[in-house]
């Protein structure tokens, strides 16, 4: 059996479902980039124990980190139901034009899907896309943090998200023009995690990964 | 070998996945998205920490990697699993760490020297080159035996540890993916070697 070596990942997870010495399977096992990759998504999903990791404690953690990042990261849903009153169409004699329009986009996209490999492979590629923000430098001195970040191109200016133990926020510091910003914590405050965000309007178009503020003051 | 269905509960990821688009933020979308989540909390977190080899640095990648999934979850169109889109961030996510971080050389199992004689292979020279990776696969193949081209692939590509290896490739021979490399350094060397007497004649 023939095997093309794929540069993603399409069609592991189907692969997965076949028993193993399957030669559908097998074919992709024996290819050297196929294979380690195939393997490492196999062991992902089995998520055997590994010496020194603790399971427990990281699902504790894990749990209460994506209740309260859902609550940020998900859309808000509409608030009102009500629609608006609608348009009234400024060229009645153009009205066939959307519907047409929209069947020929429906069939380019059909077509499209049909090529060999279309159907799948972007889905396995798409999050890379996701923006996000590199953070260079969390230290705290004198109980004030110093942050520092690599700067997003479109942004016109950044603040910081301040959170607790349960990852819930509990006030922003900024925004700032500068990828630099030091905040000033009260310990009384309680706060954990800090995380950076990008603006553009005061719109959010990207985001750091959440960070541990240092245990230990650095000197 | 274990069997790959055990992580598999019969379970409607897609209709979670909708009600997660359809609600959003809402109580039904955050619970729908805790309810997605939940069993991935472990295969993310252990995934994470083949790489860091530290508790609390792998909770930090899962959790970047739970953010990120999260953020993006309105892209994902279910043309594959969310187990596999999922483990595409994490695999990207720990490669992406462990390349921002001080390399450290281990000279009995990797490879920058023994490429540095090819260095259109070489994929310490430029990972995101395909025009090496595409020759590192056919030295490979044309050199080593399957076991040895994934540990190869694991290690220069994938840049996994030897211990890493050794469990995804469930190698029992007592020096694991160390003796393994060891061995595919030695024949690609070689290989790599009689090419160039080759060419010089």
């Amino acid at each position: 059996m023939s095997h093309t070596c794929r540069e993603d990942m399409s069609g592991f997870d189907q692969l997965l479902k076949l028993p193993p010495g399957h030669p559908n399977r097998k074919v992709v096992e024996d290819c050297p980039r196929c294979g380690a990759r195939f393997l490492a998504y196999r062991k992902f999903m089995l998520a055997d124990d590994l010496s020194g990791a603790d399971t427990k404690a990281a699902q504790r953690h894990l749990s209460a980190f994506i209740e309260a990042e859902a609550a940020r990261s998900l859309p808000q849903p509409n608030v009102s139901k009500q629609t608006a009153p609608r348009a009234r169409f400024a060229f009645p004699q153009l009205r066939w034009v959307v519907p047409v329009a929209a069947v020929l986009v429906a069939v380019a996209i059909g077509v499209w899907r049909m090529q060999p490999g279309a159907d799948r492979a972007p889905e396995v590629r798409a999050v890379e896309d996701a923006a996000s923000i590199e953070l260079l430098q969390v230290q705290l001195m004198n109980g004030v943090v110093d942050l520092t970040w690599e700067p997003v191109p479109t942004a016109e200016e950044y603040a910081v998200r301040l959170l607790d133990q349960s990852f819930a926020e509990i006030r922003r510091a900024g925004p700032v023009a500068t990828t630099t910003l030091r905040v000033d914590l009260d310990p009384a405050e309680g706060v954990r995690y800090c995380q950076v965000v990008a603006l553009v309007s005061g719109d959010e178009i990207a985001v750091s990964p959440i960070r541990r503020l240092p245990a230990t003051e650095s000197r | 070998m274990t069997s790959p269905e055990r992580i598999r509960e019969p379970r409607d990821e897609a209709a979670l996945i909708r009600t997660i688009r359809a609600e959003g933020a809402s109580v039904l979308g955050r619970r729908a998205a805790n309810e997605l989540l939940l069993p991935y909390q472990r295969p993310v977190y252990l995934w994470c920490y083949r790489y860091v080899n530290n508790h609390e640095q792998a909770l930090d990648l899962a959790q970047d990697v739970f953010m990120r999934a999260l953020r993006s979850i309105s892209s994902f169109e279910g043309r594959s699993d969310f187990s596999l889109w999922l483990f595409v961030i994490v695999r990207n996510r720990c490669l992406s760490a462990i390349r921002r971080a001080d390399p450290v050389v281990d000279a009995e199992v990797d490879f920058d020297d023994v490429f540095a004689a090819d260095e259109h292979a070489n994929p310490g020279r430029q990972l995101e080159d395909d025009e090496a990776e595409e020759r590192l696969l056919a030295l490979i193949r044309d050199t080593l035996d399957p076991i040895e081209q994934k540990a190869v692939w694991m290690r220069c590509m994938d840049r996994m540890s030897v211990e890493a290896i050794t469990e995804i490739l469930e190698i029992e021979e007592r020096s694991g993916a160390r003796g393994v490399l060891q061995r595919a350094r030695r024949k690609l060397k070689a290989a790599l070697e009689a090419r160039d007497r080759e060419e010089e004649r």
